[in-house]
């Protein structure tokens, strides 16, 4: 219980005890909180006078934290483009100049970039204008390698099409082969008695032993004919076509389709012919070429210049 | 005093004078105070409420556009991202199918940025310290490695000069880099019939018309044109002496003459693909001694150790020749 305060009344000469009317009471609290909110206001206006408003002090550090967060995506927007730099380069450098293709120039790697209006450039802040320019301008990069590297696609796997129609082989296995007749050119034909060109090569080997197509292409003929026996022409395509003669039998029929190392038919001694053998042409725009350039088995390059030039030397041959 | 108080001390029995002690001052003081302070701070809070200055507007509205446009890049960025995973899978494809081999593994882990560093939590932190400690001990190693291969000494005579120079030292072609030797001497994959087969040089791709440099100074003791689309197409062979012959082949133009006297770096014709080759490049043959040999371990002039590394590194896959 609160102490009883009492008041010398100087005219009663006693003590009275001092009554609190809530008037007085409320004049007390309102006298107080008055001072109190004076000296709040003062500190308020003391506090703007010294210190920024808190919300402007709470955005501005958001606004720090954003940036440093924007400087992270700059980063990142910088290492993508790096990234696809190496792709570029690459393209350029390497898959281009190896498919023989144009390198793409920078204003067509560039292309279609600024050329439409687009939204973000109506936004006021540069650091974020600038932001989308660069991941545009990556965007567009990216197709345009997309379709540079599927136009690459396309040219190697058309060249993987062309090396495989190449003949490169020898028609004829080694294990089979007994004697290789490298002579290309004019020489003494063995049963007509007289000069005349020897087109191919010859291959010794036994009767029956597997002849094969030396490169991807299409039987244009598989006949009989008096000079070259059993006969089987390829066409390659690519100007490059070739023959198979004195086969025993040929096992593909004119308009198939044949794969390089397909069995096409068997050495024999049909046709103009003292032994069993295969005579091998390749003719390159219908002229017939040295078929010793067109494969290479265990040969190293220089063995294999030694033979082209023992092919060229007029001899006698088997056919 | 009018206004002094008193209060009863039944004790005593008598009415005593309420004395002010200096608590009850500081109590009131703090009482005051205390309610200052709480109409202050609900004063900042009304006038954070109520009041929006200028430059709290500007910084609002950017706040509110940074994080914004923030997530819309981050999620363009991120489709990028993955389109260019897509292309780089792409690439190795390609790279696999036109040499027959794997694609070089990207030999250097992203590392992350400085900045991301400093958002980065203490897991990532960790974990790029540690690839920081990685990369280091990477270095030291390749450091060690260097020291051991050029830190040799090396005496040379006087007599030896001529040797030297006569040693096909440089890269065959201009601008040499390291990445356009695509194939190297040794077993190799024949690009027609895909079969294994030695390949007796190096194969430089570069575009067509690039020039191709005699290696050493010599004379120049074959030039060979040919139509023919197999074997080594237009070639030339350049003496240099002391045992030492260099070929190049698959030219496209040839602008020396045979028995002429070339300097080392001289011109001798441009890259092509005449002969039996799939792409434009130069084929680069050492012959000493009547032997093919590696020209990988020639060419040393002019290139970095790091550099050298790699080309060594790339001479010895055992992927398709461009023959």
């Amino acid at each position: 219980m609160a102490k009883v305060r009492y008041r010398y009344n100087s005219e009663t000469c006693k003590y009275e005890p001092v009554i609190i009317s809530p008037r007085i009471a409320g004049r007390r609290l309102l006298i107080f909180m008055s001072i109190s909110f004076i000296m709040g206001l003062c500190g308020l206006l003391y506090f703007n006078y010294n210190f920024p408003l808190i919300d402007e002090t709470l955005q501005a550090s958001r606004n720090q934290k954003l940036k440093t967060e924007w400087t992270v995506l700059y980063k990142q927007l910088e290492r993508t483009s790096r990234q696809l730099s190496t792709l570029e380069h690459n393209d350029d450098k390497n898959y281009r100049v190896i498919l023989d293709l144009e390198p793409l120039d920078q204003s067509q790697r560039e292309a279609g970039v600024g050329g439409h209006e687009k939204e973000s450039s109506s936004i006021p802040y540069p650091l974020i204008r600038t932001a989308y320019e660069q991941a545009d301008k990556i965007k567009n990069r990216l197709d345009i390698e997309a379709q540079s590297l599927e136009q690459l696609s396309n040219e190697l796997t058309r060249k993987e099409k062309m090396w495989a129609s190449r003949p490169a082989i020898q028609p004829v296995s080694n294990k089979d082969l007994k004697h290789l007749h490298t002579i290309f050119g004019l020489r003494m034909h063995p049963l007509l008695g007289y000069v005349r060109p020897h087109n191919g090569l010859d291959f010794t080997a036994p009767q029956g032993s597997p002849v094969y197509a030396t490169g991807d292409g299409r039987v244009d003929f598989a006949q009989f004919s008096t000079s070259y026996g059993n006969v089987v022409y390829i066409n390659h395509g690519y100007h490059f076509e070739t023959r198979y003669a004195h086969l025993t039998n040929f096992i593909v029929g004119a308009g198939q389709t044949v794969k390089r190392g397909q069995i096409i038919g068997y050495v024999g001694n049909t046709g103009l012919s003292v032994s069993a053998h295969l005579h091998y042409e390749v003719l390159y725009k219908n002229s017939p070429i040295n078929p010793i350039n067109f494969f290479q088995r265990d040969l190293n390059n220089k063995e294999y210049e030694k033979l082209i030039e023992v092919g060229s030397m007029a001899t006698s041959s088997l056919d | 005093m009018a206004d002094t108080k008193f209060h009863y001390n039944p004790k005593t029995l008598r009415y005593e004078r309420v004395k002010i002690s200096i608590f009850n001052i500081i109590i009131t003081a703090v009482s005051y105070l205390a309610v200052g302070c709480i109409f202050f701070i609900g004063l900042v809070l009304l006038q954070n409420l109520i009041i929006e200055t200028p430059s709290e507007k500007k910084l609002r509205a950017e706040n509110k556009a940074l994080e914004h446009h923030k997530v819309l890049l981050t999620s363009q960025l991120w489709q990028s991202n993955q389109q260019l995973a897509e292309l780089k899978k792409q690439d190795i494809a390609l790279y696999q199918k036109l040499f027959e081999t794997k694609a070089p593994s990207e030999s250097s882990p992203v590392y992350p940025e400085r900045e991301e560093l400093l958002l980065a939590g203490t897991s990532d932190f960790n974990e790029s310290i540690e690839q920081l400690g990685q990369r280091f001990s990477e270095l030291i190693r390749s450091a060690q490695r260097s020291s051991q291969q050029f830190g040799a000494g090396v005496h040379v005579d006087k007599e030896d000069v001529p040797l030297l120079t006569s040693i096909p030292s440089v890269a065959p072609v201009e601008n040499f880099e390291v990445a356009k030797l695509v194939s190297g001497f040794g077993v190799r994959i024949n690009p027609f019939h895909k079969g294994q087969y030695h390949h007796d040089g190096v194969d430089i791709a570069s575009p067509r018309g690039t020039l191709v440099l005699a290696t050493a100074p010599g004379r120049v003791i074959l030039v060979k044109k040919s139509d023919l689309v197999a074997g080594y197409g237009n070639y030339v062979e350049v003496d240099h002496g002391n045992g030492y012959i260099t070929r190049y082949s698959h030219l496209e133009a040839i602008s020396i003459r045979e028995g002429q006297a070339v300097k080392k770096g001289q011109a001798l014709g441009s890259v092509g693909s005449s002969g039996g080759s799939i792409a434009p490049h130069l084929h680069y043959e050492i012959i000493y001694e009547g032997k093919n040999v590696d020209p990988v371990k020639f060419i040393v002039t002019g290139i970095e150790a790091k550099q050298y590394e790699v080309l060594l590194s790339n001479s010895k896959k055992q992927n398709q020749s461009l023959d």
